[in-house]
């Protein structure tokens, strides 16, 4: 006799929901056994059943990688007997979602509409990362025998039920991968160039060129020399952003050009404009949206000019002179230049993307609660590929001035390649930089069905909020702190799991300050063992723009299994408490990664993401 | 099991009152928040009236005044509405956890300090009529206040309100022109059902009666013109004569929490907030998809979300601007999800009296249906007086009306395509 | 000195180039601004803009290019112009071809009366009057 306690599974939905039968016999041996003269099928192999029906379908949302045991049986109630001849049904439910430590189900006995039992239970994943028992490599959970009995290679092939179908539409639990990434930095216009740049310390930090900067305080920046929007991109859509060019400041231009990037990467091809298909012909548009983190656009000094000039009355500037003579001035579509929801507006028209789309102003917290948010709608089920996306342009006059002002930016104009100096006990402050970095997260089911390649998998993410004042950091990095334990307790990391940590790291001093105190307090004893990197001293403050191209050139540069040094950071502030990795590269221990980014005054946000290396 | 979501707080500051009350009983009487322009000299700008918030104190509503010198509108109103909204949700310091409390707003620019600008860059035009950045410095910044400037950006009200009420749970700011408060609460419903938080401060904040916001609106001749002498007739939703929507401001904020949160502490629950529903026309930048087909997808979202069918939806508070377009399509995509019974549900716009909040309408809209369901009456659309043969819906034309209301829905498009809906019903156990 | 159609010609194409970023050889006289040219609704505005700069000229709000004239079910029935609703359209779009237009009157089609020909020919007419 095998230990196996259903029959089959008749019903089954991935991560979800499961759905077996097991019929009773007077042939079987055990009906006997429990009251002698009166055969009947006992409570607990009931019990065993339900926990095979649950075990089965934790087990399959990792492909059966994960050995699932029983952690415990929460709740057990019993209704009748159950006698031979009978068909009894168990129907398992994941509760909330199957996360990477577990997974809790309910689960209900029936026998032709009757109540039997209910029974809850939670599972674990005995992975060894994650236990100190020392296992093998071979699942005795799920062993050949156990699925090649129960078939469960195939389980994905059964129908959902009606129910089933109704719900499908918003499936609880779904696993995010990265298939795309589309990159624009000062170091070059790919994630591959910001990364090589990392690895080998080269600052593309430079003079101002774009302006004379000649009286303000800081004269040095992180500037993107030139990009095109049209890179690769089908002709249709390049005469669209050619005519477009004149509604779009160059946050805007640079959000297009970095999601366009991104979009060619995932591979996903491209159809013919000429045979009037659309423009990503296997995907469902619908099921297409995007998330941008972006920021309030200060208007070019230029489009201000001759309205400006014509609004003086009496050699002042007045109002009653602006509504007269300055607005017949302007070029009518100058707001829209400018707003901030363009840069998704004209990506999601380029790609016909139909599916949800925001525009985050959380400032440099903006691109990872970006990607907060994609992974969410992904795994609320309303979308299947989602661009989580960042642009921002530091490097204007108006902005500039304001940073000035506020005493965030360097004055040390002398050396410029070394003027961003993050978590360096000699740092004077944050460099204007400007970048884009879009992120094409994609369903797992998805990406694997297209047999996509898979930069890693999303398995957490984290927000939290400074509470010190608008221009303040949390002086204990609370905010940081909050969002960083969020993103470990969702993705079921321990902190000294992690392999690296890529920091904010700005090299405003009270900022980065902020950030280790917050790192400290949520990572414990082990912030002292995990190598942090950061990558500003390549390209400056990119605003928006910084997390996820943090995140993106990430993935790239610790494939080699190396954590890069801090550009710049060659005398670490060692009263921080954590292992700022600096002159030479350190070995990656694992591959789960922590990035991390946050705003002054403002927003936190991390995220946990393992490499498919 | 989905998390339920109630509201357990409401706090409101718009052109027709200080309160939520206050507005709501303005808008049943059918009065006009619009007039001319006092906050700034307007009175040579091809639009000379809005909605203005009058009569404001911030004193009222916040522990230090100084903290906010420097702070534009949006801030201030959503500092008011913060305060009523927590209030009424007796959130006292100490029944809720700031770790698992969080903030989203759909949340607008603060004011630029306009004159500062335009003089320095008149100071810094060159002989080939380009502005020298150089040049512009040199008398900005000896005019320019860092503080005004870093006001500007529009996660300041949720930075400040943080700041007032220790909030330091996941807190987003959103701008997506006039659908950002109702995607706002729609992503806060999702941030407390995924479990990220058990209470979130969610709405809307706005004002862009400044002369840019004025201008640019102008420029794009999406502001009525008309009726300068008579402001009130100037916003005309779903009559044959609109001619452009009538810009408001103002701040709606609402306490989200999840059920079990709120019946552990004995919150009183206003509604339950059920459905949400997002897309993107995908079309083009302003123009909406002739055949509703943004606005339509979202709306069916927000009742599939909710479990209800169309035949449950008593009342529909529209997006509703009194654009030429935007009546004419809304009604289409109105259709396309009611089917024949697209007749029988009414649906008003509250703009027709309040103005357009942009970023703080759709918050501001849903604090409406909730009064509604509370009173069991709808607010009217006004200045309906020459029915358009495209926009033939029952709008509740100019008189507010006795009704039953258990379920409604509420709808936000905006420029560059986002379409929002939610949907919001009575409170059963 | 008045200029020639073709040198109206010249600059109208320059303005539509860079308005609707279209090739110059696209902006041919019978070219419709909206279906061959690509227009959307912001970006008459531009064109009006660009227009009132490069001939020095003041365009008012609906002059060039009419919109909601016909709102009034004295001009419209069924979707389509009544006689009235053409006499109308002639009277607020003189420099427009109706010949064919008048043949199958859709208000849907009117856009189509938006062509380079008739901006040429307004512009003639604004400077001629100026």
């Amino acid at each position: 006799m095998r230990w196996i306690w259903i029959d089959k599974f008749i019903e089954f939905e991935s991560g979800r929901r499961a759905v077996s039968i097991k019929n009773v016999t007077l042939a079987e041996e055990h009906v006997h056994d429990h009251f002698p003269g009166y055969p009947m099928h006992p409570a607990t192999l009931m019990i065993e059943g339900m926990a095979q029906t649950g075990g089965v379908l934790v087990g399959e949302a990792f492909d059966f990688r994960e050995k699932v045991v029983l952690a415990k049986v929460t709740r057990a109630r019993f209704y009748c007997h159950v006698l031979p001849g009978d068909q009894i049904r168990f129907e398992a439910n994941v509760m909330g979602e199957v996360r990477p430590e577990g997974a809790s189900i309910e689960g209900k006995i029936t026998r032709n509409g009757e109540l039997v039992a209910e029974i809850s239970m939670m599972y674990a994943h005995l992975d060894q990362s994650r236990a100190p028992l020392e296992l093998g490599d071979e699942n005795f959970v799920f062993n050949e025998d156990f699925i090649r009995m129960l078939r469960m290679r195939q389980l994905n092939q059964l129908k959902p039920s009606a129910q089933a179908a109704r719900d499908v539409k918003v499936p609880l639990r779904r696993r995010i991968v990265i298939t795309g990434l589309g990159v624009l930095t000062p170091a070059g216009n790919s994630a591959s160039a910001l990364a090589e740049a990392v690895r080998t310390g080269r600052s593309a930090v430079t003079a101002v060129s774009r302006f004379d900067a000649g009286p303000f305080p800081s004269r040095v920046a992180g500037e993107i020399r030139e990009f095109d929007a049209t890179a690769g991109i089908r002709k249709d859509q390049a005469r669209y952003v050619k005519k477009m060019a004149k509604v779009m400041a160059v946050d805007i231009q640079l959000a297009v050009a970095a999601a366009n990037l991104a979009i060619l990467d995932t591979g996903l091809p491209l159809g013919d404009a000429k045979a009037n298909e659309p423009v990503l012909p296997t995907i469902d548009h619908a099921r297409l949206g995007m998330v941008f983190g972006t920021s309030f656009i200060p208007t070019e000094l230029d489009d201000l000019a001759e309205p400006a000039r014509a609004s003086f009355v009496d050699g002042k500037f007045s109002l009653k002179g602006w509504g007269s003579g300055g607005i017949p001035k302007m070029f009518p579509l100058w707001l829209l230049k400018y707003l901030p929801n363009m840069h998704a507006c004209h990506t999601g028209i380029l790609w016909d993307a139909q599916g949800p789309s925001n525009s985050l102003t959380t400032n440099e917290a903006g691109g990872l609660l970006a990607l907060d948010e994609c992974a969410r709608i992904i795994k609320r089920g309303w979308a299947d590929w989602m661009l989580a996306g960042g642009a921002e342009s530091r490097i204007s006059p108006v902005l500039m001035m304001r940073y000035n002002l506020v005493g965030r930016l360097t004055t040390c104009n002398d050396d410029p390649p070394t003027a961003c100096r993050p978590f360096d006990v000699t740092r004077t402050g944050q460099v204007a930089g400007e970048g884009a970095a879009v992120i094409v997260l994609e369903a797992r089911e998805a990406a694997e069905k297209r047999g996509a390649r898979i930069y890693g998998e999303v398995l957490g993410t984290g927000a939290g909020q400074t509470t010190a004042g608008i221009n303040a950091v949390d002086a204990d990095g609370r905010a940081v702190a909050v969002a960083v334990r969020q993103a470990l307790a969702m993705a079921g990391v321990q902190p000294a799991a992690l392999g690296a940590i890529v920091a904010h790291g700005t090299a405003f001093t009270p900022q980065d300050r902020s950030e280790s105190a917050g790192l400290v307090a949520a990572l414990g004893p082990a912030a002292r063992k995990v190598p942090v990197t950061a990558t500003k001293g390549v390209t400056g403050n990119m605003g928006a723009a910084s997390g996820l191209a943090d995140l993106a050139a990430a993935l790239l540069f610790l494939k080699d299994g190396q954590v890069p040094p801090i550009v710049n950071c060659t005398h670490p502030d060692t009263e921080a408490g954590l292992n700022f990795v600096s002159g030479k590269p350190v070995a990656l221990t694992s591959d789960l990664v922590l990035v991390t980014a946050n705003a002054i005054g403002g927003q936190a946000a991390a995220v946990v993401v393992k490499l498919n290396r | 099991m989905k998390r339920r979501i109630v509201i357990t707080g409401m706090g409101s500051v718009t052109p027709l009152g200080l309160s939520v009350e206050e507005t709501w009983r303005n808008l049943l009487a059918g009065k006009s928040g619009i007039r001319p322009i006092e906050i700034f000299e307007a009175s040579t700008f091809p639009t000379t009236f809005a909605a203005q918030v009058r009569e404001f104190d911030l004193g009222r509503y916040v522990r230090d005044v100084s903290v906010f010198e420097k702070a534009g509108r949006n801030v201030r109103f959503a500092m008011a509405a913060g305060r009523m909204a927590i209030d009424d949700a007796k959130l006292a310091p100490g029944t809720y956890d700031p770790e698992r409390t969080g903030i989203y707003l759909g949340s607008g620019e603060g004011v630029l300090d306009f004159f500062t600008l335009c003089e320095s860059i008149a100071h810094g035009i060159g002989p080939d009529g380009k502005v020298s950045a150089a040049k512009f410095a040199e008398m900005g910044y000896t005019r320019y206040n860092g503080m005004t400037e870093l006001e500007q950006e529009p996660n300041m009200p949720a930075n400040h309100l943080a700041a007032e009420y220790g909030i330091a749970g996941p807190t987003f700011s959103c701008l997506t022109a006039c659908a950002a408060s109702t995607q706002a609460l729609g992503e806060a419903l999702d941030l407390i059902r995924t479990d990220r938080a058990d209470t979130v401060l969610a709405g809307g904040t706005h004002s862009m009666i400044h002369p840019l916001g004025v201008t640019g609106f102008n420029l794009l001749t999406a502001i009525s013109v008309a009726h300068k002498d008579e402001p009130w007739r100037a916003s005309r939703p779903f009559d044959r004569d609109r001619a452009g929507f009538v810009l408001g401001e103002g701040s709606t904020l609402m306490v989200l929490e999840e059920l079990g949160h709120a019946q552990a502490r004995g919150a009183r629950i206003w509604a339950e907030l059920t459905g949400f529903g997002s897309s993107a026309d995908a079309y083009r930048m302003t123009d909406i998809h002739p055949e509703g087909r943004g606005p339509s997808v979202a709306m069916r979202m927000a009742l599939a979300d909710a479990g209800v069918g169309p035949e449950q939806i008593d009342y529909i508070s529209a997006h509703g601007t009194g654009t030429l377009e935007n009546d004419k399509v809304e009604t289409l995509s109105v259709k396309l999800v009611f089917g024949p019974r697209a007749y029988q549900v009414p649906i008003s716009s509250v703009k027709s009296t309040l103005g357009h909040l942009i970023a703080a309408a759709g918050a501001t809209e849903l604090m409406t249906c909730v009064m509604a369901i509370r009173d069991q009456v709808l607010p009217p659309t006004m200045n309906l007086e020459n029915p358009d043969p495209e926009c033939d819906l029952d709008y509740v034309p100019n008189a507010a009306r006795k009704a039953k209301v258990e379920v409604c829905l509420s709808n936000s498009f905006g420029f560059g395509g986002q379409n929002d809906a939610l949907v919001v019903r009575r409170f059963v156990p | 000195m008045a200029l020639t159609y073709d040198e109206i010609m010249e600059k109208v194409r320059e303005a539509l180039v860079d308005a609707l970023g279209v090739d110059e050889d696209q902006v041919v006289p019978t070219a419709r601004i909206g279906a061959d040219l690509g227009a959307e609704s912001i970006d008459y505005l531009d064109i009006v803009f660009r227009l009132e700069k490069a001939f020095n000229i003041k365009i008012p709000r609906g002059d060039l290019f009419p919109d909601n004239i016909l709102s009034s079910e004295e001009f419209v029935q069924g979707g389509k112009l009544t006689e009235k609703g053409l006499q109308e359209l002639t009277t607020r779009m003189p420099y427009a071809d109706l010949t064919s237009f008048s043949q199958n009157p859709n208000v849907q089609d009117i856009a189509d009366l938006f062509t380079v020909d008739m901006i040429v020919k307004y512009v003639q007419a604004k400077l001629g009057s100026a």
